[in-house]
């Protein structure tokens, strides 16, 4: 029970921490790039990221959070589920937040523009 | 020879792990960090061809106005200013916006490194850069008028408070014909609205983005209409027609195509035509956000510069 407990905070962790990655390994890797990953950065055209980072970045979280519910001995329909839907929820809110903040929208604008973006589909897959 | 203990199959994933959310949360950091002092923009630099740089420096002003309280007051000192004691120099006041904070006109607007490259560029004429804060925090709405409140005298502070500690404490050319004074959003407001109060402390009035009605904000106005009146620039603009004309005031301002303010900004242009007074205004491409200031900060700098030539 108690490590199912962790798993809010660990998907809040693996998923500002993915964010983090993308945002250190931005400007490196050549290649086709996907839009609306770092949306704080939009208004200096930098919130794309190339998409093999993003794969890259993505599929190591996954791995960890697979690692982890494993640990947790969760089951294994159920922990894609929720782990996925929990990183696709908070890239959603991350992203609105960020776009509201950015765009000086409101909030409500902020997540109808934030549930376009691909990334968040992406990520949550 | 010391003898490491193997690490277990265990720890090797908990290590992993740590290392990415360590990394990561550090990248995070950056992340915000960046945001929060450039708004997402790389940090200002100047050109390789600048070669004398301005100095930006602090000080505070104990103003009567907001019944002694010390406000911070940025200060951007032109590049060539310690090296000609005698020269004095006319002053562009900036004005934020809410939220807002004086810094971010250096950090992302990047106006020092503008005034740094067209200088050197010998395109404009060496200025002050003056940003006081106009607030008690950074989330906190004032909108640069004398509020309902007690103590609440931030156009007064502005105007009279700062001007004359700026002239006491600088080389400055202390008139009105040598002082410019700019605002983006909340601050555009701000510019327009103390500019017109004060037509003869201030040669030059720059809008970015702004407004010129007042925002019916409780806390500063109290509802009350006819302070809203006194302070809503699409009103005033009418009594303070013959000393803008008197003082050959430039009236400066520019919306993006995205503003919600665009149609008032727009209806202003044409009633500032329609009393024949020296104005500018323009569209551009863009909302209402730091990419729009920050791209179009030469023009407003050239323009302040271009506005106080006479002085």
């Amino acid at each position: 029970m108690a490590r199912r407990a962790l798993g809010v905070p660990v998907l809040l962790l693996v998923s500002l921490a993915a964010t983090g990655w993308l945002y250190l390994v931005q400007p490196a890797l050549p290649g086709p790039r996907i839009g609306g990953v770092l949306p704080l950065d939009e208004l200096a055209r930098r919130s794309a990221a190339p998409l093999l980072s993003y794969l890259l970045v993505w599929g190591v979280a996954a791995a960890l959070l697979g690692l982890y519910a494993r640990w947790a001995r969760l089951e294994r329909l159920t922990a894609a589920l929720l782990l996925g839907g929990g990183v696709g929820l908070l890239g959603y809110l991350q992203s609105g937040l960020s776009l509201a903040i950015v765009r000086q929208i409101s909030l409500r604008v902020a997540l109808d523009h934030a549930a376009r973006l691909q990334p968040i589909y992406l990520s949550a897959a | 020879m010391v003898a490491f203990p193997r690490p277990t199959r265990r720890a090797w994933p908990a290590a992993l792990l740590a290392l990415f959310l360590a990394v990561g949360c550090a990248g995070t950091y950056r992340y915000v960090a960046n945001y929060w002092a450039y708004r997402g923009f790389a940090p200002p630099h100047d050109a390789t061809y600048v070669k004398v740089r301005g100095t930006a420096s602090r000080f505070f002003v104990a103003s009567p106005a907001l019944g002694g309280r010390s406000q911070p007051v940025d200060v951007y000192l032109p590049p060539g200013y310690a090296t000609h004691p005698l020269r004095r120099y006319p002053v562009l006041y900036l004005l934020h916006g809410v939220p807002g904070r004086p810094g971010a006109f250096l950090a992302t607007v990047r106006l020092g490194v503008v005034e740094d490259e067209l200088v050197t560029l010998r395109r404009a004429r060496p200025m002050i850069l003056v940003m006081p804060f106009g607030s008690t925090g950074s989330f906190t709405d004032k909108e640069w008028v004398n509020g309902v409140g007690k103590h609440e005298g931030w156009e007064t502070f502005l105007a009279r408070d700062v001007v004359r500690a700026v002239d006491a404490r600088y080389r400055t050319i202390p008139t009105g014909r040598a002082r410019a004074l700019a605002g983006l959003s909340e601050g555009g407001y701000g510019a327009l609205n103390i500019g017109l109060h004060h037509p003869r402390e201030f040669h030059v009035l720059e809008s970015w983005s702004g407004y010129e009605r007042a925002d019916d904000i409780g806390s500063v106005f109290g509802h009350r209409p006819a302070l809203l009146r006194a302070n809503s620039p699409e009103r005033t603009i009418f009594r303070r027609t013959s000393a803008l004309r008197r003082e050959h005031t430039v009236i400066w301002f520019y919306s993006g195509t995205g503003d919600e303010e665009l149609a008032q900004n727009r209806r202003f242009a044409r009633t500032l035509a329609g009393l024949d007074l020296r104005h500018r205004f323009f569209v551009v491409r863009g909302g209402h956000n730091w990419a729009l200031w920050r791209g179009n900060a030469a023009r407003a700098y050239l323009a302040a510069s271009r506005g106080l030539r006479g002085a």
